[in-house]
């Protein structure tokens, strides 16, 4: 997933669980939390490629 | 003599051959505590009755040569996110104010059982996280002290306790301890029980401690762990590994420059120095533990938030909902790399003895709304390399600047062992201003 998806996804789960209006200020948050979760796949991707 | 300028291991020999009575020293401390802590705000609670009390039974042993331990007489302030038996527990939230255990943490009876006196409560942030309590830096009442141990590092600093308890998720106990120009001690995770400690991140969370020089730390350590730390057989050169990627990258100009002049100083007294190369998995390492440290959360305050997330405060609240938002998968992945993370890391030690890296990226930041980037700290927390965080000068501000000295998990005896020689050459010996 691109870190754009991953963004979008959380905010989905977030609207569901908290809210539309919670969701919103959690958005810096969850915009970190989608950084941190892209580069833990980017490098998984990278030791899965490795023989 | 001023009882309240002595270091925790001075005054423990002291007591132990009856040159200082535990009553008058704690008398003396409590005395300071009522002169100084409206201005430091490191206490939550002050058993001024419990640890008097206490005092005289302990005096009384000692007068008849029964020492029950090392610690005996000493008296220690607890982070408040720490159970102690009828002593109230806050966790530095309002939803606890009134919480008062019915049982010691495990470090706690430890503690009590090698003779030590639980002098009171210290400041934590809310849930031992990043918003702030109340407490202020004794070097500049208008700077923080760091946090999540905010109230512990102050009370040492401040001369309020020798020792005092803390503990450490991401930065909370190397950042106060460099903040407050003090000594802390983040040891291996399994080495201290974190029974009767609330949970920020289990897999993360480790139970440590302040003082005022190597040789308190070693003490209370082993009242902790009740394991001795006796200085391995060593005979050769100690070897320090300095890590310059990111640290020198991500600290001040000032910061970075304090640091080179110290490796230097280290070296030019005969202390062997490497530059290290850190693994390519570094640069995730911050992405792993904040993963990791979201969800615990999320598991741990999954009764507490139901019903009370209006009461939590901004980046508390953050962090658990955030939490609340990751799968098993992308938890369960973190743990992976955190695994391989540690592997890798542990190979550094293929080249050097111990790390040192800089204790924080600057001095303590300027405000109370704020407690500081802990970012220097993670990389050991995650790798659970026992770290030691030795004060060396002062800024050009008059704020302290420190190390951090790093050994493999389970070394906290070669870690003891450098942190003395280090120490010992660095030469610090400055006190704060505002409240001496």
């Amino acid at each position: 997933m691109t870190e754009e998806e991953i963004k979008a996804r959380l905010r989905l789960y977030a609207v569901e669980q908290f809210g539309e209006s919670r969701a919103e200020e959690l958005a810096a948050d969850i915009d970190k939390t989608a950084s941190d979760l892209f580069a833990l796949q980017q490098h998984t991707i990278q030791i899965e490629d490795e023989p | 003599m001023n009882l309240e300028n002595l270091t925790l291991s001075e005054v423990a020999g002291l007591i132990r051959d009856r040159s200082v009575s535990p009553v008058e020293y704690v008398q003396a401390l409590l005395n300071r505590i009522e002169r100084i802590d409206a201005h430091v705000k490191a206490w939550v609670t002050v058993d001024s009755e419990g640890a008097l009390k206490e005092a005289r039974a302990l005096e009384s042993e000692a007068l008849r040569g029964n020492f029950r331990g090392p610690l005996h007489g000493i008296p220690i302030g607890v982070k408040d996110i720490i159970y102690t038996r009828g002593m109230r527990t806050t966790l530095g939230s309002p939803l606890f104010k009134h919480f008062i255990p019915n049982s010691d943490a495990i470090t706690v009876a430890n503690l009590r059982r090698q003779g030590a006196i639980i002098l009171g409560k210290t400041v934590t942030t809310e849930f031992a996280t990043f918003d702030p309590g109340p407490t202020h830096n004794p070097w500049n009442l208008r700077h923080t002290p760091g946090g999540s141990s905010s109230g512990s590092a102050a009370a040492v600093a401040a001369r309020m306790a020798p020792g005092t308890l803390g503990s450490q998720t991401v930065g909370s106990i190397g950042r106060p301890a460099a903040y407050c120009g003090i000594t802390g001690l983040m040891p291996t995770q399994a080495r201290v029980s974190r029974k009767g400690v609330f949970p920020v991140g289990w897999s993360l969370d480790h139970v440590g401690c302040f003082g005022r020089s190597t040789a308190d730390l070693k003490l209370l350590f082993e009242g902790l762990s009740l394991e001795r730390a006796d200085a391995p057989a060593i005979n050769r050169r100690l070897k320090l590994g300095v890590v310059q990627q990111f640290f020198y990258e991500n600290a001040t100009p000032e910061a970075r420059s304090m640091h080179e002049a110290v490796v230097s100083k280290i070296q030019s007294a005969g202390i062997e120095i490497e530059e290290i190369r850190l693994p390519e998995i570094f640069e995730i390492q911050s992405p792993i533990l904040m993963t990791i440290m979201r969800a615990e959360m999320a598991s741990a305050h999954n009764e507490i938030h139901r019903n009370n997330s209006e009461s939590y405060k901004v980046k508390l609240r953050g962090l658990v909902e955030t939490g609340m938002l990751l799968d098993a998968g992308s938890y369960l992945n973190a743990r992976r790399l955190r695994r391989i993370y540690q592997t890798e890391m542990s190979q550094l030690f293929d080249h050097c003895d111990l790390l040192i890296s800089l204790g924080a990226k600057d001095t303590a930041p300027e405000g109370l709304g704020y407690t500081g980037d802990p970012a220097f700290s993670g990389p050991w927390t995650l790798a659970d390399f026992p770290t030691v965080t030795l004060p060396h000068s002062l800024a050009a501000n008059g704020m302290p600047v420190a190390i951090q000295l790093s050994a493999p998990p389970m070394q906290e005896s070669l870690l003891f062992h450098g942190a003395g020689i280090v120490e010992e050459i660095l030469g610090f010996v400055h006190t704060p201003p505002v409240l001496v």
